[in-house]
């Protein structure tokens, strides 16, 4: 039973990203074009080169290092827990609608399997891109250490083993912060505001730890008056040593090839997960068949109701959807935070000080900061992706909004003003932060607020053209169009890579210019520059939506 | 009210709508009849504007649905089978919406509403999200969005399924209520004992086909229509 439901999920899964090559193939059941699976592919291969060759950069530079100076449990540790962080980090937000919102929850209840082997499927197959990440990570790591000292197989099987657990205690950690927010909610009459509430309190938790961590970190170092990247590496291993002893025993079941080390870690990963799966199996009825929520709102007739123009109402309706759909906020919308708490990480950490310290060596390079944080704020606003799910999450209500007296591009276009509506005030909020540290001069100021405003709409207007052209409309939860979704990788990676590309490519000009040339003007010309770009491309994707995607919205 | 023309959709190979021609005058109420997958549902959507036919031509009250979809549109009120509703907005705000759209007045909605959700015993959870209601409460309140903004034609896809046997009655007297206010109805059933008493048309279709369309009398003469039916599905299989 437990394989059925596991290839179930599968399909689900598969299909959430891969059906949606092609509408017109999903009627007609003609097969996916295989020059689209090409080039997905292609760009799957590209994202996943540059992050090992990075990966492979960092492990070849503090491999050698660490392990000759007896470090080496710390080199075998990181991989295990940069794994462990990203795969926390990338469940949270879905945990709880993966695991009890499905639509199929009735369906597969009323058959006679046991709710553990329909939680245990669900579970599986939401670890899957963390094992994937385990073993891209692990598979660095591991070979960089092979290349330098060879293969060792008791080593190796001990990794291998730490690798496949590894995952066991992150989705033991997320499960059980998806089954207490439903535990939570269940009788709460806001149920999804609360669970929005909750996940923007665990994120800001996360970002409070980690900037306490850093500054941990970086005291250590001052105290210690150490300067280079090994000494940095190693009074941080000791600090992990003293305060996370899991770490250091996971690190030491590899390097030293340790049994004891080994089975204390298994313990760690293997027994939380035992026991969140228990307690989770014993409530999940009880979860997903609570019906009876919060106290019975009753109607009262008298109540004056508020007429709007359709414009409005398809606004309203956008936004309604928004807010009452904590996966789509806090997945879709998770850049707008981010933008907000990154410029407070810069403007309160180092990265402050060290603005000045640079401004002080070489003078007028200061001139480039507006540059950078517009810039930064325009590859962060890439992860805010309303509009690349907007479609799919019509689902199988699209059938009310195409019988309706209403143009699409009235439809499409309320969907990018709800992008915007999260997008223009995270960008100004960010933008403003980072002036105390970017300091754009009068002539600067205009195009450093405005850069990364076009550029949301860029992003907008991109991530709705490509949910148009990979649309999504048969889904048993949002997770799969909003996180599983082919339109949302694309949505987020191709702005992103035009931010970085574009607006990097800008900005080393920008700075050959101010050092060598000493032309003050030439950032706020970059920018308005680059604010002209983006805002040429807007409309030709505006142009696009109008005819284009108009048509393709009208047939779908 | 209803012209459709030479109406073709295809999927892939398969015409699930061959060549179908049918007229619903104003004030007819005109039952469409077919096995599962003769093409029902198919053609209600074809005719509201939610799939494009392969051929043929579409007119609500004289307007061209594939000339100028909105203003038919505005003219028309659709309900699927299956009503998945905005399962995030209450009952009201579903309403209110619907009303947004179709630019009916504040007084007007209000009174329409309470009159429709008084009819149908939904008032008390108009305040409920969607996502609370049972299968027969989103159908009325599918059926209440239908009738608030006045179309002259609805078009309703196994309308009487998951209502209760008094909703089904109120749902049947607003039907009759509509034509003899000069309207039009089009809908799909299986319920062949409602579609004797309750229309003035008959239109059954087989795998595709229109096979046959007509009053009630000229359809069913004297047997029944259940005996018409069953007949013409085993002229098919032979």
């Amino acid at each position: 039973m437990l394989k059925t439901l596991i290839k179930k999920q599968l399909s689900e899964l598969m299909s959430a990203t891969l059906s949606s090559f092609n509408a017109k193939a999903r009627k007609t059941g003609k097969k996916t074009s295989v020059g689209m699976i090409v080039l997905i592919a292609i760009l799957f291969a590209y994202v996943i080169g540059v992050f090992s060759f990075m990966l492979i950069g960092s492990s070849l530079t503090i491999c050698v290092p660490l392990v000759e100076n007896g470090y080496a449990w710390f080199y075998f540790a990181l991989p295990f827990g940069l794994n462990f962080v990203l795969s926390v980090f990338l469940g949270i937000f879905s945990s709880q609608s993966h695991l009890f919102n499905a639509k199929d929850n009735d369906l597969l209840l009323s058959m006679p399997i046991r709710p553990r082997d329909i939680l245990a499927s669900r579970i599986i197959v939401m670890m899957l891109p963390d094992y994937l990440m385990g073993l891209w990570i692990g598979g660095v790591f591991g070979g960089v250490y092979v290349s330098f000292y060879g293969i060792d197989p008791i080593r190796v099987l001990i990794f291998c083993l730490l690798v496949l657990a590894v995952p066991l205690l992150a989705v033991s950690i997320y499960s059980l912060v998806g089954w207490a927010v439903s535990a939570i909610t269940a009788r709460i009459k806001r149920k999804q505001l609360v669970t929005t509430a909750i996940s923007i309190a665990f994120l800001v938790l996360y970002f409070w730890l980690y900037t306490r961590f850093m500054d941990a970190m970086t005291s250590l170092e001052e105290n210690a008056d150490m300067s280079a990247v090994f000494d940095s590496l190693a009074s941080f291993a000791n600090k992990i040593a003293a305060y996370l002893p899991p770490l250091k025993w996971i690190g030491s079941a590899v390097a030293d090839r340790s049994a004891v080390n080994t089975l204390l870690s298994l313990v760690v990963m293997v027994v939380p997960f035992v026991v969140v799966l228990g307690l989770i199996s014993r409530s999940f009825i009880g979860i997903v068949t609570d019906r009876r929520g919060a106290k019975k709102s009753r109607y009262h007739a008298g109540r004056s109701l508020k007429a709007a123009t359709s414009g409005k109402a398809l606004y309203m309706r956008e936004l309604l959807r928004t807010v009452n759909c904590s996966t789509y906020l806090m997945n879709a919308g998770i850049g707008t935070l981010m933008m907000i708490i990154f410029a407070i990480i810069i403007t309160q950490t180092d990265t402050g000080e060290m603005m000045t310290f640079l401004a002080q060596e070489m003078p007028g390079i200061e001139r480039i900061f507006p540059l950078c944080a517009a810039l930064l704020i325009c590859l962060i606003s890439s992860t805010v992706m309303f509009t690349a799910s907007s479609v799919s999450l019509e689902g199988k209500q699209l059938w009310i909004i195409r019988s309706l007296p209403i143009e699409a591009e009235k439809i499409l276009l309320a969907k990018v003003a709800l992008h915007m509506t999260f997008a223009v005030p995270a960008s100004l909020i960010a933008s403003g932060i980072l002036c105390l540290v970017a300091r754009p001069n009068a002539f600067e100021l205009i195009p450093y607020f405005l850069l990364p405003l076009v550029f949301n709409l860029f992003a907008a207007l991109f991530g709705l053209i490509i949910n148009l052209r990979f649309p999504k409309l048969n889904w048993t939860n949002e997770v799969q169009p909003v996180k599983q979704g082919l339109a949302s990788f694309l949505g987020m990676f191709v702005p992103g890579v035009a931010a970085f590309v574009v607006g990097g490519g800008a900005l080393l000009l920008t700075a050959s210019y101010v050092i060598v040339g000493d032309k003050p003007w030439i950032t706020a010309a970059a920018m308005i520059v680059l604010t002209l770009l983006f805002a040429l491309v807007c409309l030709i994707l505006y142009k696009v939506l109008k005819k284009w995607g108009v048509r393709r919205f009208d047939a779908l | 009210m209803l012209k459709i023309e030479h109406l073709t959709k295809k999927y892939g190979e398969k015409a699930a709508v061959d060549d179908l021609t049918l007229h619903i005058a104003p004030g007819e109420l005109c039952a469409f009849i077919g096995h599962n997958g003769a093409g029902k549902t198919t053609t209600l959507k074809a005719c509201c504007g939610l799939l494009q036919p392969d051929a043929g031509e579409i007119y609500v009250d004289g307007v061209s649905l594939k000339d100028a979809p909105i203003e038919c549109k505005r003219r028309l009120a659709y309900i699927p089978d299956n009503p998945d509703l905005y399962e995030y907005m209450t009952g009201i705000k579903y309403l209110n919406f619907i009303c947004d759209v179709f630019g009916v007045s504040k007084d007007t909605r209000e009174t329409e509403i309470h009159r429709y959700t008084d009819m149908f015993s939904l008032t008390d959870d108009l305040a409920q999200p969607i996502s609370a209601y049972s299968h027969g409460m989103k159908q009325k309140l599918a059926v209440i969005s239908a009738l608030i903004h006045k179309p002259k034609l609805i078009m309703l896809d196994e309308p009487f399924v998951g209502l209760d046997p008094v909703a089904a009655h109120t749902l049947k007297s607003l039907m009759r209520e509509h034509c003899e206010a000069g309207g039009a109805i089009f809908f799909s059933t299986h319920v062949l004992e409602v579609a004797e008493k309750l229309c003035d048309r008959i239109a059954i279709i087989k795998a595709g086909k229109l096979v046959v369309s007509g009053s009630m009398e000229e359809v069913k003469g004297d047997t029944s229509l259940e005996q018409v039916f069953l007949e013409l599905e085993e002229e098919k299989d032979a």
